[in-house]
């Protein structure tokens, strides 16, 4: 071991290595005045800035100046002196004596004592009273300090310190030697708070203390509180929602019933057109019908056959109008039915022969009476053309229903349409209108005669 | 031998001319006319051959009319009247015992046709009334009732779809008799349905 104005070196002599040890490795100062050794292999020295005792082992140097009681932060070079028990280093200001077998200088961790906790209230700190070692503090007591102090009077001033607390620091703080440390703000919850000694020189395990500290929520920190408030505010959501649903039922009922009241005006309209004037109408008809079969002149017959058309016509026009406002009517299957009917009529009296195909299986689907009208009077017109036209012999009205879409044919085997004829026509130009209306398809087509097919979107 | 016609009409007009079609046809006497089903209750004492009833009639409906004067049992027959022919309650009519319908848009050769078939054994359906007698002998799926036949239910399906009875002959290898004896029985069938009906209500009393 080798001392000069640079420090320290150490020369290992079965590696031969050297270190070299100076303020940076914790030595009071370079400028090393007086060097002993005591029992327990630890080094003296005597700097000009204090004592300083090394252990070769740790590494570690441990410090003492003046404040800890020696003569003088200065030593005089090579002032040592040596006894069996004491080694005597001299300074400017006196000597101080070593004792060679000192206890307590690399001694094991001491325990840190929490001595306070207290808490701000108005403008100063209040102690924390309570028997039970517990810390509990109500949600606005939440900024405190905490007091500690190593159970070692002797390297009191000394002592480094290190802290954490649990639920807020993720590692230990160093702290040096101060003796307390603050919290502000802390959230309410539980925490623990540990302290320990961290002096390299101490030996062994550092001793943790810890102290469980709660800060009680206050009622609008709770869990149940925010249970309740998620819960509230999610019943409110329900309740706007359930509103908004309500008043669009409401909307959707008030729109139905506005449609019913009209359905039951044309209804009670249908039924008393129907009741008195058609009944009445049909009796003129009949009676006209049976006038004619008597009257023997030529003539007068030819005239009363005209009342009886016109009559004729005008019955069945009512009929229609009132079939369209009955809302009873309003289904596809009475179109179906209808259709079927009225083109039996049209074609009785005719040369032509009818045939009717009509699906076994109509579905129930409603339709309304404008649909009906469209359909019924497109289909009409069509079967209109046949009979005036077509010249044929036979006419074949097909119904069918799948894909949710109506499919009528109307198909002859006369002459077919001539193309001046066909798309100007005003029969033409209302089917194609009617169609279009409903959003259906009508398709002309010339083989061996006329076919036209109507296709219709249902619902 | 003169076919006795009884009338139940309330609109005048209309009772008119049916009273002229039934006075100038040949073969056919006009028993009586009643203007409403309360007076024309006695209808039976009158024993018309046919009796043409409006269905619609104020007061008691003519479907009523026709239940009561039925129970009273003799050998009238019954020819409903309605405005279109495609009404509901026409079925309930035939149910209730009527025989046969006309429309008041017939004209007078329909009428008259209608009139000599009933009485000489027929019963005119058409395809909306036999989809009706299809759908209702469907839902009574009872073990004492009676059901239709294999080959009544092939008449009323082509009947239903728009076939005329010569064309149902023909598809069925029957004759246009046999096509008519068969709807006659089906509307027995109807009529008797509707009086086990009645009884059994009357048994659960």
């Amino acid at each position: 071991m080798v001392f000069y104005h640079e420090g320290l070196a150490r020369w290992n002599i079965t590696s031969n290595a050297i270190e070299v040890f100076n303020e940076k490795q914790g030595l009071l100062s370079s400028s090393i005045y007086n060097i002993a050794k005591d029992d327990k292999n630890n080094i003296w020295f005597g700097t000009n800035s204090g004592l300083s005792v090394f252990n070769a082992d740790k590494k570690v140097f441990i410090n003492y100046t003046v404040n800890d009681g020696i003569q003088s932060n200065e030593f005089n070079g090579f002032a040592v002196c040596e006894t069996p028990r004491n080694i005597y280093f001299g300074g400017v200001a006196g000597f101080n004596i070593i004792s060679k077998n000192p206890a307590g200088i690399f001694k094991p961790f001491p325990y840190v004592a929490i001595s306070q906790v207290s808490y701000i209230s108005g403008n100063g700190y209040v102690p924390y009273q309570n028997a039970d070692g517990k810390i509990t503090l109500k949600n606005f007591q939440n900024n405190i300090i905490i007091n500690y102090a190593s159970l070692d009077f002797s390297t009191n001033h000394r002592t480094q310190y290190a802290y954490k607390m649990e639920g807020i620091d993720k590692t230990w703080i160093m702290n040096g030697s101060a003796n307390s440390v603050a919290y502000t703000n802390l959230g309410p919850g539980n925490y623990t708070f540990k302290v320990k000694a961290v002096n390299p020189e101490f030996t062994g395990e550092p001793k943790i203390t810890s102290l469980p500290i709660r800060i009680i929520p206050a009622w609008y920190q709770t869990v149940l509180f925010k249970i309740l408030v998620v819960l509230f505010s999610a019943f409110i959501i329900f309740m706007f929602i359930r509103m908004f649903f309500k008043a669009r039922l409401k909307q959707q009922r008030i729109a139905y019933e506005r449609q019913l009241a009209i359905q039951n005006e044309r209804q009670r309209i249908s039924a008393e057109i129907h009741d008195d004037i058609g009944a009445g109408l049909s009796g003129v008809r009949l009676l006209t019908e049976l006038t004619g079969k008597k009257i023997e002149n030529k003539e007068t017959q030819e005239e009363v056959n005209k009342i009886y058309s016109s009559i004729t016509d005008l019955s069945s026009k009512m009929r229609e109008v009132i079939w369209t406002l009955n809302s009873s009517n309003d289904t596809l299957e009475n179109l179906l039915l209808y259709i079927q009917r009225q083109a039996k009529q049209l074609l009785e009296n005719s040369n032509i022969k009818l045939s009717v195909s009509m699906p076994g299986n109509i579905p129930a689907i409603e339709m309304g009476s404008e649909k009906r009208t469209d359909i019924y009077l497109s289909v009409k017109e069509a079967l209109h053309n046949a009979l005036k036209h077509s010249g044929a012999e036979k006419v074949e009205l097909t119904f069918a229903a799948e894909n949710n879409r109506l499919y009528i044919t109307v198909r002859d085997n006369g002459k077919g349409i001539q193309s001046t004829q066909s798309n100007d026509g005003n029969g033409m130009l209302n089917m194609k209108k009617r169609m279009s209306r409903l959003g259906g398809i009508i398709d002309v087509k010339n083989d061996n005669g006329t076919t036209i097919q109507f296709y219709v979107p249902l619902k | 031998m003169d076919i006795s016609i009884s009338l139940v009409e309330d609109n005048k007009a209309f009772r008119e001319s049916l009273v002229q079609l039934i006075t100038s046809t040949e073969g056919f006497v006009l028993l009586t006319e009643y203007g409403n089903a309360e007076k024309a209750l006695q209808l039976s004492k009158d024993h018309p051959d046919i009796a043409i009833i409006d269905i619609e009639l104020p007061g008691m409906s003519g479907i009523d009319l026709i239940k009561k004067l039925q129970a009273e049992n003799n050998s009238t027959q019954y020819l409903v009247c309605s405005s279109y022919d495609d009404d509901d309650r026409i079925f309930s009519a035939l149910q209730a015992g009527a025989s046969g319908y006309i429309t008041k848009s017939s004209t007078s050769t329909q009428i008259i046709d209608a009139i000599k078939e009933l009485y000489n054994g027929g019963s005119p359906m058409s395809p909306y009334i036999a989809r009706r007698v299809i759908d209702s002998f469907q839902k009574k799926k009872n073990k004492d009732e009676l059901l239709l036949s294999d080959r009544e239910k092939e008449v009323l399906q082509l009947l239903s779809k728009g076939l005329l009875y010569k064309e149902i002959a023909e598809q069925l290898f029957i004759s246009y008799e046999t096509v008519k004896k068969h709807l006659k029985n089906i509307y027995q069938k109807l009529h008797v349905q509707n009086k086990v009906e009645a009884i059994n209500k009357f048994k659960l009393l």
